[in-house]
């Protein structure tokens, strides 16, 4: 199973699922069944979705389940002291 | 030309509603029990069949309806499309289903093996006339080619293209 944060990254653009599946060169079904965990994308869309939305692949997807944005901040906020 | 006719025609949000996926699973559940029901009896007792008079009718009934439905479904459609028109969840979802299609083949052939060797071992005297040979191997056929498309559609969850 390969974790992702596809959801957050399309609403924080505030795009549709069909908006992005468009920009990627999916169906929107792609995109919501990867959204859902039902479904793991190709390397090749998933590099897709990590260069579409600027950020290193490995923030997008993961083997292991992502942290909460308030944990990672905290861990970011302690790192920083 | 035939991949841009292809093309043209994507899964809509409507294809995969809960209206759409709950019918398909329905269905091809009712396609696959009446046309079961429908062949064997006609291959081995057609006058049983005759028989039950009123009850033929509404077994022809509900496979003519979820034919129907399953014809109007793009879904099934777009998985008998060639594989490069295809996106690639509906890919893997088609490859999926190949494997469930030549799995069952593989099961039925090796039960139809085993029966074969029993009655021969028990000497049991069974002979299969060619018409009920053909309504055989269409049962076959629905198992093949219906059966997948059942379990996929038990499988995929409906979706809409919102959130």
């Amino acid at each position: 199973m390969i974790y992702n944060r596809i959801k957050i990254l399309r609403t924080e653009k505030g795009l549709s699922r069909k908006e992005l599946a468009d920009a990627v060169g999916v169906n929107f079904q792609t995109i919501g069944y990867l959204e859902r965990g039902d479904y793991n994308a190709s390397l090749e869309l998933a590099f897709k979705l990590a260069e579409y939305f600027e950020v290193p692949i490995d923030m997008a997807f993961s083997p292991r389940p992502f942290k909460s944005l308030a944990e990672e901040l905290t861990e970011n906020r302690r790192a920083a002291e | 030309m035939i991949v841009s006719i292809f093309d043209k025609m994507p899964l809509r949000e409507k294809d995969l509603s809960h209206f759409a996926v709950y019918g398909l699973r329905i269905s091809s559940i009712l396609f696959i029990l009446s046309a079961l029901i429908l062949t064997t009896l006609q291959a081995f007792h057609p006058e049983l069949l005759e028989r039950i008079g009123i009850g033929r009718f509404i077994v022809q009934g509900i496979l003519g309806v979820s034919s129907i439905f399953f014809a109007l479904n793009r879904l099934t459609s777009r998985l008998a499309f060639p594989q490069e028109t295809l996106d690639e969840w509906e890919q893997s979802l088609k490859s999926e289903m190949s494997n469930i299609g030549y799995s069952t083949a593989c099961i039925l052939a090796l039960l139809s093996c085993i029966v074969t060797v029993l009655l021969y071992n028990f000497q049991v005297d069974f002979t299969l006339h060619a018409e009920q040979l053909t309504f055989l191997s269409l049962n076959f056929m629905i198992a093949m080619f219906i059966f997948p498309i059942a379990v996929i559609a038990w499988r995929i969850k409906p979706l809409s293209s919102r959130n």
